[in-house]
């Protein structure tokens, strides 16, 4: 699977600190943005009652629950149009975003919706596997 | 961005684990820290390739784990010595997955006797040297300190988070265990009775497993999510069992689309709502036919159609207003939770867990007349929301990304979708625009298609709303029929007045 770094070029992730955890949330956000679009795109070819729609209001409210988990503050990392993120299939976005949320602080009382986070994530990863994704 | 994260869990280990603070033994050379992540990456794991075959090994392998992580729980140090409250959620956990090893023991019907999970085992074993270790060398910990007591609470929730996913991952694997003996019972042409709680699949036996790791599952949660008072009241979550959950939901979604709609609404949210929209009709296409099937409606020529088109054309809408929406938007909350609450109400009835039931199965769905009620309504409403939504595409002040907006321009002409400009090739957004990454007014293609799509979205929601409305009549006649207590009483018109189809100007 290619990879790209979704972080701002030069800034090392010190994940002790809470910039560490933003960018990765952050992270996060983007990939599952691009997995709704894409699924969205998809069910859009599709039929009106395609469990696709489905799967990309899933996508999009696990996007909204990472962007939430943010502060007011936070501005994304600049990632306008990259090719390779375009490039990934929703499956390999949402297995990214579930492996960014690995290291996350879910003790934190700001991270306290991170584990539900962490269950959708698992939970729509394999209904993608199960869609053909 | 990393593919294999697991070393960087180990990055931010807190001084409880630290492999200075807590020395590792020659068998197993992972810090505390570490062995609680490796549970999390175990039950994440689990969770994603869970399926109905493993039902039986995962029910037998739950309460071992649940007593290893009590185990490694009771180990860390600083627990006070009379009841701690911070202790109740796992004390609880315990006693629930006590009495299912218990029901477990000595059970000949399934799952019976037999091999346990290797992946639970593996957690299980996990927690056990945790615990060894925290043990031996517990003692040297300053607990009472600051970044002390943190660790100890990061613990807490990671044991906490381990049994949460793992849970989940049971339940899972026995609504599709339940679902796998349905599927074989139909192919052997056998009747079999579909459960009336949960799914129809939770069937017996495995509907009163489903019943006790959903109240496991339940219990995890509301540690991690801080209801735990509320959960204690029994208030924490709605049944799942409950037939006019949907009703409710959809009732909920209407109010709070209104409440935003009625404020300066970023398009993030109207994105939101269009998408919902569209999830509304394709689950009122999948409900209509299952209730064809059940007799509760009789099928149509003409409403499946118009839903499909209110479906279609809030689809479109919601891909232009995407273009409108950047990655990392914030979603009115009360908003984004009403359109959870209505994907996971419809899920209730279409869906066992994660699949699509099929028609026949949501056709013996026990709150099948009210849902397709409910779902009907919301078709019917759906034109005048079409309305308002209509109203935010023709705000002068819109913006969105230069790329996406030029792009969209492009294409729209190209098809021949917007009116191509007089004076031939035009450069919609200039590119220092898009270089610079700016956000942009809509460019005059973009915004006569936002508009059309609008205008083509009230004209097919008012077409399936009036045809909803008809039916909604023959649906409401039919639960009359079905539910004995309603039998005899007068039915009220439930629901909005019908919207006529307007003829005159739309804004």
């Amino acid at each position: 699977m290619g990879q790209t770094d979704l972080r701002p070029k030069g800034t090392r992730v010190d994940t002790l600190n809470a910039d560490g955890t933003w960018d990765r949330l952050g992270s996060i956000a983007l990939l599952l943005h691009q997995a709704a679009t894409q699924v969205w795109s998809d069910a859009d070819r599709s039929a009106a009652d395609s469990p696709l729609h489905d799967l990309g209001l899933g996508v999009y409210l696990a996007h909204s629950q990472a962007s939430a988990l943010l502060p007011d503050d936070y501005e994304l990392p600049d990632v306008d149009e990259d090719p390779e993120l375009e490039e990934r299939t929703p499956l390999q976005l949402l297995t990214e975003a579930e492996e960014l949320t690995r290291p996350l602080p879910l003790h934190r009382p700001d991270l306290v919706h991170g584990s539900q986070l962490v269950v959708d994530l698992c939970d729509l990863i394999r209904e993608a596997r199960g869609l053909g994704y | 961005m990393a593919t294999d994260l697991r070393p960087a869990y180990a990055d931010i280990d807190e001084e409880l684990f630290d492999v200075d603070q807590i020395p590792m033994t020659s068998r197993d050379v992972r810090s505390v820290g570490e062995m609680l992540f490796d549970v999390d990456y175990l039950a994440r794991q689990l969770l994603m390739d869970v399926d109905g075959d493993a039902a039986g090994t995962l029910l037998r392998s739950w309460p071992t784990m649940v007593a290893a992580a009590e185990d490694l729980w009771a180990s860390l140090p600083g627990r006070r010595p009379a009841v701690d409250e911070r202790d109740r959620t796992i004390t609880s956990l315990s006693a629930q997955a006590a009495t299912i090893e218990a029901s477990l023991s000595g059970r000949t019907a399934w799952p019976g006797q037999g091999p346990t999970s290797p992946r639970i085992d593996q957690m299980t074993q996990t927690f056990l040297n945790a615990a060894s270790l925290v043990r031996r060398y517990g003692a040297e910990i300053r607990h009472e300190q600051p970044d002390t007591h943190r660790d100890l609470e990061a613990a807490r929730t990671r044991i906490m988070h381990g049994l949460y996913l793992t849970a989940h991952a049971v339940n899972v694997a026995l609504h599709e265990h339940g679902r796998d003996r349905v599927n074989d019972a139909r192919s052997a042409g056998r009747r079999i009775h579909l459960a009336q709680r949960h799914s129809p699949y939770a069937i017996a036996p495995t509907g009163v497993w489903i019943d006790r790791i959903s109240a496991c599952e339940n219990t995890a949660r509301s540690y991690l999510t801080d209801r735990f008072a509320q959960a204690l009241a029994g208030e924490a979550m709605r049944p799942a069992e409950d037939p006019g959950r949907l009703a409710q939901a959809l009732a909920n979604w209407d109010i709070q689309t209104h409440r935003a709609l009625a404020r300066d609404l970023k398009p993030s949210n109207i994105l939101l709502i269009s998408r919902t929209q569209g999830l509304i009709a394709g689950a009122s296409m999948v409900l209509v036919d299952a209730a064809a099937t059940a007799g509760v409606l009789e099928r149509s020529d003409r409403l499946v159609p118009a839903i499909a088109d209110a479906g279609r054309s809030w689809s479109n809408l919601a891909s232009r207003w995407g273009d409108l929406a950047p990655p990392g938007a914030r979603l009115e909350e009360p908003l984004a939770r009403a359109a959870a609450e209505v994907r996971a109400a419809y899920r209730q009835v279409t869906h066992d867990k994660t699949t699509l039931a099929s028609p026949e199965v949501i056709a013996r769905r026990p709150g099948l007349p009210q849902a397709v009620r409910a779902t009907l309504r919301a078709i019917e409403a759906g034109s005048e929301l079409a309305v308002v939504v209509a109203e935010k595409a023709a705000a002068p002040d819109l913006i969105g990304p230069a790329r996406a907006l030029s792009r969209r321009a492009h294409n729209d002409v190209e098809a021949g979708m917007a009116t191509p400009p007089a004076e031939g090739d035009v450069v919609w957004v200039s590119p220092t625009d898009i270089f610079a990454k700016r956000l942009v007014p809509l460019p005059p293609p973009v915004a006569e298609t936002l508009r059309e799509a609008s205008d083509a979205t009230i004209d097919a929601t008012s077409s399936a709303s009036a045809v909803s409305t008809l039916h909604q009549r023959e649906a409401m006649a039919a639960t009359h029929d079905w539910d004995p207590a309603l039998r005899g009483k007068t039915v009220p018109e439930a629901g909005r007045p019908p919207i006529a189809t307007s003829t005159g100007p739309r804004r």
